[in-house]
């Protein structure tokens, strides 16, 4: 508070300013659990807004930078004047290609087969050249009539050879192995054991409808192997446009998606789920307000006593210290003897293992190896050599 | 505020209605009837802010004993108030009936009792109680923490009691002051008296049987008005738990006997708390009953997590008495906590006052180096020999400094303690 303000209300002027400041934090302090929660919402929210700005993560998507993604072909194609379109859905790559006349290329990759049967057909001529990654039966039936599937590749360092004369795969002379391999009029990159069999590239005769097996080629982790760039780039760029297509789950044609169960539910469910939220709610309320602030206890420190030995003995056995260990019972035990057999504080061992030997009628030798002679050796003489010591001095005592 | 079940039951029977009409008109006309209902229940309340609290809690009461906490709830404004309270107790207090039920019509008011069973030796504290006032639908409520502190001082029970009046005859037999026909045995001449058939002979004094032409014995009574100076030590050392009752209980227990008993005896006590500072004093010249004012200070003491300062001892003792006194220092003996801390300062003491160090032994190492049936136990044998050769150790050096020490176990500490006192008393050396 300022000294002007303080001094045109003196009387309440020093109490209020502390008073008032007081009461604010007491007041944060009880609200300090929302005000938290609220922060972390908002958060929540910022971020998740922030996450969908971000760039899209298909793979082999044009506008994606990861290594899964296919931005570096996409952009060297444009640099070398290739008009590439990445259409958001199916009925726009369908204007698109309509739009150029049947001068464009079309580059399809479907994994999960969104695109039906008929809208497949559809596409089927449009483009001069179709270019299809990984397709499944769908899409050779409908797009590659003379290209069958023909099992998978495996992935191995060697890489492919061409091993055809069509332009595009002699010039690139090999590529990754893996993905799936294809059979088609022109067959290239086989599979190197097996001769003339199916292979990760194949194509028609007149090399308007193109198979890729592998659709890493493209990524843009592999795209700078071997001759991926060269077979890629010659496939894709050989007209001005590339519409580069890679349907979503919103292409599902309307006549295949599944019914919405919700529909065949009687009209008030809804309305009623709703309301038992709101009655779960209100008992959530109901059970979970408690009767007051929780009374703090402080607490008394709890230390066992014996926990000391204890850590003592966990540090003797970790480092297998027999020869302490041993040495300590020893101590104790002629300890204990000298006083139960009256021998005084200043007597000798040899004086106690004597009395001790008398005492208990044994012979003095077997007194004297157990309390003076060579260590136990191995767990198991160590257990044994305790528990005799013990019983001598039981002997002792009871004589 | 708060709601009630019924305000919960009258929303499930919506869903009764959201049935038969579904729709959102349903459920906000419904949602509306419930928030009108509970306001109208809020606003009809009475106001938890027109409640004076009252609480009268008894001063002190012995551990394991019941108390009583009584409230006075005074509703100052005209509505009747309906509803519960909690009174906020803490835990250890072992309030069983914290949350009652409140009917209180205005302008008058309540009574209630709060039955407590301390479980905890020491100050226990309820900052507050919280009141929910019901509206007469009892739907919603208001609720509202009004700070009303309250303090219950829970004594030490004092088990050791039970050895007090076996000491004490033993005490007064020292004195001669049986029906047995017996001399005492203090060693402080009393008194002279006539000789009675039975007298030991030895005890005739010659003399005054010459002066008297009559046989004359004298008496002897114990030393009276000597000083005994207990000191307890509630550094780290006392807050290790053994037989299930921290060493400062036990503590406790042997210097609340040995007081007594040494009251008993005509001595005079003081008694200090210490670790790093005095934390509890009661002086022997104070007003009141002693042992009234030794459980009230000894109460409050909790073991601290801190190393005791030995050093302040001497300067302590010689505040209270500068006179040959017994002082006993009730302790644990570590041999780390007493080598560097007591010893130095033993001397010291020892060349004006008699020293007791009492401590408890831990019966628990005896058992763990009993058990040597594998090799982890074996080796926890040796490890508790260790503990029990140093502590063997550390007594044996107290002893030849010139000290007595007792260490016995939990139960035993207290009647061993109070046995060294006697003999001591007995062989004149108070």
């Amino acid at each position: 508070m300022s000294p002007a303000h303080a001094g045109a209300d003196p009387a309440a002027g020093p109490q209020r300013g502390p008073a008032l400041r007081e009461n604010v934090r007491t007041k944060l302090r009880a609200w300090r659990l929302w005000i938290i929660l609220a922060l972390v919402l908002c958060l929540v929210v910022l971020l998740a807004v922030l996450g969908q700005s971000g760039d899209d993560d298909a793979a082999l998507s044009p506008a994606n930078p990861a290594p899964a993604g296919a931005m570096a072909a996409a952009t060297i194609l444009g640099e070398h004047g290739v008009d590439v379109q990445a259409p958001d859905s199916y009925q726009e790559a369908l204007a698109i290609l309509e739009d150029r006349g049947g001068q464009s290329t079309l580059f399809l990759y479907d994994p999960n087969g969104f695109l039906g049967a008929d809208q497949l057909a559809e596409l089927n001529g449009l483009a001069r050249r179709q270019v299809l990654a990984e397709p499944g039966f769908a899409q050779l039936t409908e797009l590659a009539r003379e290209i069958r599937s023909a099992g998978v590749l495996p992935e191995q360092d060697a890489g492919l050879e061409a091993e055809c004369s069509a332009a595009d795969p002699s010039a690139a002379r090999s590529i990754d192995a893996g993905g799936l391999a294809y059979r088609g009029p022109v067959t290239c990159f086989p599979a190197s054991d097996r001769g003339n069999g199916p292979g990760s590239y194949a194509a028609n005769d007149d090399g308007s409808v193109i198979v890729l097996g592998n659709s890493g080629l493209l990524a843009n982790e592999s795209l700078a192997g071997r001759g991926n760039a060269a077979l890629a780039l010659r496939t894709l760029g050989s007209t001005q446009t590339l519409v580069w297509f890679l349907p979503t789950a919103s292409d599902i044609p309307q006549a295949e998606a599944p019914a919405d169960f919700r529909t065949l539910l009687p009209p008030w469910v809804d309305p009623l789920l709703l309301w038992l939220l709101v009655v779960a709610a209100l008992a959530m309320l109901w059970r979970g307000r408690r009767l007051g602030p929780l009374a703090a206890e402080p607490l008394p420190v709890v230390v066992r006593s014996a926990e000391t030995a204890e850590g003592r003995a966990r540090l003797y056995q970790n480092a297998r210290a027999t020869d302490r260990a041993v040495q300590t019972l020893r101590a104790a035990a002629l300890t204990r003897l000298a006083v139960r057999l009256r021998l005084g504080p200043g007597s000798s061992t040899d004086t106690v293992v004597r009395a001790a030997a008398a005492a208990a009628g044994r012979p003095k030798g077997e007194v004297e190896e157990l309390l003076t002679g060579a260590l136990p050796a191995g767990d198991a003489a160590f257990v044994q050599w305790s528990q005799d010591l013990q019983v001598l001095e039981e002997e002792v005592t009871a004589s | 505020m708060a709601i009630s079940g019924r305000l919960v039951l009258l929303a499930a029977a919506g869903s009764v209605a959201v049935l038969l009409f579904p729709g959102a008109a349903t459920i906000t006309l419904w949602l509306v009837f419930l928030c009108a209902a509970a306001g109208v229940d809020l606003l009809a309340a009475a106001s938890p802010r027109s409640l004076t609290l009252e609480r009268t809690v008894p001063g002190s009461v012995r551990l394991t004993e019941p108390a009583a906490a009584v409230l006075t709830v005074r509703n100052t404004g005209s509505r009747p108030l309906r509803g519960s309270f909690r009174d906020g107790w803490q835990p250890s207090a072992g309030a069983l009936n914290p949350v009652q039920r409140v009917q209180i019509p205005g302008h008058e008011a309540r009574r209630f009792d709060v039955q407590l069973r301390p479980e905890r030796r020491g100050d226990l504290h309820s900052e507050s109680v919280t009141v929910r006032s019901f509206g007469p639908l009892g739907l919603a409520a208001r609720q509202r923490t009004l700070p009303c502190p309250a303090t219950l001082r829970v004594l030490p029970p004092f088990h050791a009691k039970r050895h007090l009046p076996s000491k004490l005859r033993r005490l007064r037999e020292l004195d001669g002051n049986t029906t047995v026909q017996m001399r005492g045995a203090g060693t402080e001449f009393d008194s002279l008296r006539d000789y009675v058939r039975g007298d030991d002979v030895r005890s005739i004094d010659w003399r005054a049987t010459a002066r008297r032409r009559d046989t004359v014995v004298r008496t002897w009574r114990p030393e009276r008005d000597r000083r005994v100076v207990l000191l307890l030590d509630t550094s780290r050392t006392s807050a290790a738990r053994i037989a299930d009752e921290p060493r400062l209980d036990t503590g406790i227990e042997a210097a609340l006997l040995l007081a007594m008993l040494a009251s008993g005896g005509a001595d005079r006590v003081d008694f200090l708390a210490f670790d790093r500072r005095i934390r509890a004093r009661v002086q022997s010249r104070g007003k009141g009953n002693l042992l009234h004012r030794l459980v009230s200070a000894v109460a409050p003491l909790d073991a601290e997590l801190i190393e005791a300062d030995f050093s302040l001892v001497p300067g302590a003792v010689q505040s209270v008495s500068t006179r040959r006194s017994l002082v006993v220092l009730i302790t644990a003996l570590d041999s780390g906590a007493l080598e560097e801390g007591l010893l130095p300062v033993l001397p010291q003491l020892l060349a004006k006052h008699v020293v007791v160090v009492a401590s408890v032994r831990d019966p628990e190492l005896e058992e763990l180096r009993r058990q040597r049936t594998t090799a982890a136990e074996v080796f926890r044998a040796a490890a508790a020999e260790r503990a029990l050769l140093d502590r063997a150790a550390v007594s044996a050096q107290l002893r030849s400094m010139g000290a007595e020490v007792v260490d016995e176990t939990p139960q035993e500490l207290p009647p061993k303690l109070a046995d060294l006192y006697i003999r001591l008393k007995a062989s004149g050396r108070l």
